[in-house]
């Protein structure tokens, strides 16, 4: 069985979401590269950002 | 009033022409990821779609990912239950062989099951954003790349 931690589902969901999302989101190549980019940046800055609120928001 | 009757007589007509135009990407599109942007000539995408929404369902049964089933209890459950077979019907063609050669996944202790379920609904979404690509090139609403 794939067991993958937590850190490492999060950054193959947004993989996946971000590909899929250049893909359909655009209608140009460069557009689509960098919506792409784009959105898989966000996506990692969310996860970290959230785990981070959560590890404050439980004290240390 | 002719007028107007020979208008919306010939508005149904390319409603008609439209439809027949979008359902056979549309249908391909949602029996097999990809498949609709193949059949418009977009191989290069339908390549992309084609390795990541599948990638990301099997991704989902490596981690002994549960299908939903439609379950009518309390109002949370059946939104629940009934949004995420929705989510997983939509993966098509992936969906029916899998459970069709007896995939069936309990409720497993543990946090990997629960992604593995996540991932298969995800996949299933993505591939409703992959039809309505493929709807919107086919309608014409999008530019060709």
């Amino acid at each position: 069985m794939f067991e993958p931690s937590h850190l490492q589902v999060a950054i193959l969901f947004a993989l996946f979401a971000s590909t899929v999302m250049g893909v359909v989101g655009r209608s140009n190549d460069r557009d689509r590269v960098s919506y792409g980019l784009y959105c898989f940046v966000y996506f990692l800055g969310a996860i970290f950002a959230l785990g981070w609120l959560m590890r404050l928001g439980h004290g240390w | 009033m002719a007028a107007r009757r020979e208008h919306s007589k010939s508005e149904a007509k390319s409603q008609q022409v439209q439809l027949s135009k979008c359902l056979p990407p549309l249908v391909l599109a949602w029996l097999i990821p990809g498949a609709g942007h193949y059949y418009l000539r977009r191989r290069r995408h339908a390549a992309v779609l084609l390795v990541t929404i599948p990638g990301m369902f099997m991704l989902g049964i490596l981690m002994q990912g549960r299908m939903f089933e439609p379950s009518n209890s309390d109002l949370f459950t059946t939104v629940m239950t009934y949004g995420g077979y929705i989510a997983d019907l939509c993966t098509g063609l992936l969906y029916f062989l899998t459970v069709g050669l007896g995939y069936h996944q309990e409720t497993l202790p543990g946090a990997v099951h629960d992604y593995g379920t996540k991932f298969i609904a995800c996949a299933g979404l993505l591939n409703i954003l992959a039809m309505v690509d493929t709807y919107e090139i086919a309608s014409g609403k999008k530019a060709a790349a």
